[in-house]
């Protein structure tokens, strides 16, 4: 599925990618512009034997799509209090397929009202004028509109980002709730996720817990996908910053 | 205008359901469009929580897009009704 495994690795992060030339011949510079707080920086030492199991794992793109549930090394991504030499080293949203029922109520409901037409005159017992009922009409389907993107926008905000100095978890559960934790890396005593049910394990995604020191608060990156290379990365890091 | 007219026409309204309607959908439309203008606002504001290039700006344009229509929608519907 296309938006399962949307990782991305810079090219700057591939040394193979460095060696060979691109495919098409032409330079693969990027035509957008990158923040210069979140230019990609090398694999540090601690990431260099992770990174070697994702490439093998996975594609690469050079920046995430509005879709992308997980993306590594990702461009033009930066966040709110973002330091000069801090790089996001991963932006975790849930999956993609937890947006599923809303898209399929959003669908069911733009064709509730060619369903509905015949009983019109038993939903609406007394006169309603043309004009009236057509402005109902567009009504009803700006609200759809409306609830599309809010639910993509709960979908979209929501997310974990680890970077090569905190742990960021942006919770967005309505237009007006939002949570935003931050801890630092050092903080990070442990890491394990779950993975319960059947549709978790057939489309591979589950909830990361991150466990920090003494009264801080604990972080979970729920629905993530991929949750084992997830596990893998933040274990890494974990480990060089306690060296 | 003596009280038993006023009643009248009070009561005539209250039975004209067409009239009702229109003035439920007004309402509707108007708190809409209210939703409209706060969620505009408030993906600006997420917008500097998280950014991410292009598509950030790409939502923002989208619920602009929302809350315009909304305002569009709620002056047509005050004006025809």
């Amino acid at each position: 599925m296309a938006i399962k495994g949307e990782f991305v690795l810079s090219p700057d992060d591939t040394p193979e990618k460095q060696d060979t030339p691109p495919e098409n011949g032409k330079s693969e510079t990027p035509t957008h512009h990158v923040p210069e707080t979140n230019k990609p920086l090398p694999i540090s030492q601690e990431l260099q034997t992770v990174s070697e199991t994702i490439k093998q794992k996975l594609r690469f793109h050079k920046k995430p799509h509005f879709y992308s549930s997980l993306a590594f090394y990702p461009e033009g991504v930066t966040f709110e209090n973002q330091e000069e030499d801090e790089s996001i080293i991963l932006l975790v949203r849930r999956d993609f397929i937890t947006n599923l029922p809303w898209i399929l109520s959003a669908i069911f409901l733009s064709i509730l009202p060619f369903v509905i037409v015949p009983f019109m005159s038993i939903l609406f017992p007394f006169e309603i004028s043309d004009t009236t009922r057509i402005l109902f009409l567009a009504f009803y389907y700006l609200a759809i509109f409306g609830f599309v993107i809010v639910e993509f926008s709960l979908w979209y905000y929501h997310v974990g980002i680890v970077t090569n100095k905190h742990i960021i978890d942006v919770d967005v559960h309505g237009i007006l709730i939002r949570d935003v934790a931050r801890t630092k890396l050092h903080q990070v005593e442990d890491v394990k996720y779950s993975q319960i049910g059947v549709v978790r394990s057939i489309f591979n995604y589950g909830d990361v817990h991150i466990q920090t020191a003494g009264t801080n608060v604990n972080f979970e990156f729920d629905k993530a996908p991929e949750p084992s290379i997830i596990i893998q990365i933040l274990q890494d890091l974990i480990g060089g910053h306690k060296k | 205008m003596n009280l038993v007219e006023l009643l009248t026409n009070i009561f005539r309204f209250l039975t004209d359901f067409g009239f009702l309607f229109s003035l439920l959908l007004l309402t509707m439309v108007a708190l809409y469009t209210v939703f409209a203008l706060v969620f505009t606002l408030q993906i600006k504001r997420l917008n500097q929580t998280v950014n991410q290039q292009t598509f950030s700006s790409i939502f923002q344009f989208i619920a602009l897009v929302n809350a315009i229509l909304a305002v569009f929608l709620l002056l047509i519907v005050a004006v025809t009704i």
